[in-house]
C-alpha cells in the first residue's frame, strides 16, 4: 500500500517542510501533491485521487475551512481524511475543524515527529 | 506547546483561563516564549534572551510583516538580518546551503506567521483573528509600534508590534 498525500498551504516553506517530513517518515508515499489554497485543491482532486489531505487554514481565496466543508458535502471526496496545520491553536477553532471532518488539528510549531506521528494515527485509523 | 487532537484518539486541550489584561499586554508578555518555542520547534535555533540594543538596522536584513483582525487588531512584524536568516532557513528546510534569497524569503515569512499566530493563540485563546499572508517590508520596525530584540545563538531578531485600541 502506497500513498497518495496532498498538502494545502500558501507557504511554500510549510509546503516544503510538510513533504520533506512525509518523505522522511518512512511511509510508502506513491505522490504528494500541493495546492497553495482551498479551491486549488479541490482542482487538483478532480484528476487526482488522495488518501489524506493536510491542509492550513488560513489561505488566501479559498481557506483550509472552506475546503473541508466542501470535502463534507460530495461523496466522493468526503471519506478522504485531513489533517489541519495551523498556528491557530484556540479551543473554538479547533473544535470547530474538528466538527466539520477534520480528523486530526496540529497546531504550529510543530517537530517532524508530531507530524510525523499524526500522519501515521490518521492514516493507520482508516487503514486498520 | 499544544497537542494534536485527534479525532477519537486525542484529546483537545483543556480550557486556557484568560487573564482580565487586555491582549495586547498578554501578547507582549506570551512573545518571548513563543519566539522561543517556534526558533527551538521548527528552527532548531535557541533565544539566549531578551536585549536592549544589537540589532543594526542598517545593516541587510529580511523584515516579513503579518496584519491581524477579528477579535483584535494589528500587525506584527519580524526583521532578522539576511546572514542569520539564511543559516535559519538552512536548518529549516533541512540544511540546505546556498539557498536562494527567496526561499529565505519565504522561510522568514513563515517564521513571522508563525509567531504571530501562535502568541495571538496564547494571549487570546477564546478570540477569533484572521492572520493575512506574510509580506515583506523595507523598514525593519513597524511605525508607532513597540519593538522588542531577542539575542539568538548567532545574530538577533527585532520584533515590533502594534494593537489597535481594544
Amino acid at each position: 500500500l502506497s500513498y497518495r498525500i496532498l498538502i494545502v498551504d500558501d507557504s511554500p516553506a510549510m509546503q516544503g517542510i510538510i513533504a520533506r517530513v512525509i518523505h522522511l517518515c518512512g511511509l510508502a508515499v506513491d505522490k504528494v501533491l500541493k495546492a497553495s489554497n482551498g479551491s486549488a485543491a479541490l482542482s487538483v482532486l478532480e484528476n487526482h485521487p488522495v488518501d489524506l489531505i493536510v491542509t492550513d487554514i488560513n489561505m488566501p481565496q479559498s481557506s483550509g475551512e472552506d475546503l473541508v466543508r466542501h470535502l463534507a458535502r460530495h461523496e466522493r471526496l468526503r471519506s478522504i481524511p485531513v489533517i489541519v496545520v495551523s498556528t491557530d491553536s484556540t479551543d473554538s477553532r479547533v473544535k470547530q475543524m474538528m466538527g466539520l471532518g477534520a480528523k486530526a488539528y496540529l497546531p504550529k510549531p510543530f517537530t517532524a515527529e508530531q507530524l510525523k506521528s499524526t500522519i501515521e494515527q490518521v492514516l493507520g485509523a482508516v487503514h486498520a | 506547546m499544544p497537542s494534536a487532537s485527534i479525532s477519537g484518539a486525542g484529546v483537545v486541550d483543556a480550557p486556557r483561563k484568560a487573564a482580565a489584561k487586555p491582549v495586547s499586554e498578554r501578547f507582549a508578555g506570551n512573545l518571548p516564549k513563543c519566539l522561543e518555542d517556534v526558533l527551538s520547534t521548527m528552527f532548531f535555533a535557541g533565544v539566549i534572551g531578551e536585549i536592549s540594543g544589537g540589532f543594526d538596522p542598517d545593516a541587510p536584513f529580511f523584515c516579513a510583516v503579518v496584519s491581524f483582525s477579528g477579535s483584535v487588531n494589528g500587525e506584527m512584524g519580524l526583521a532578522i538580518p539576511m546572514d542569520v536568516a539564511a543559516d535559519l532557513a538552512a536548518d529549516f528546510y533541512g540544511g540546505d546551503e546556498g539557498l536562494e534569497d527567496r526561499a529565505v524569503e519565504y522561510a522568514v515569512c513563515e517564521l513571522a506567521n508563525i509567531v504571530c499566530g501562535a502568541t495571538l493563540s496564547r494571549s487570546a485563546p477564546s478570540a477569533h483573528v484572521e492572520l493575512t499572508h506574510p509580506r515583506l517590508a523595507e523598514e525593519p520596525f513597524l511605525a508607532g509600534s513597540q519593538v522588542r530584540l531577542f539575542e539568538l545563538m548567532d545574530g538577533a531578531v527585532a520584533l515590533s508590534y502594534r494593537f489597535d485600541p481594544e
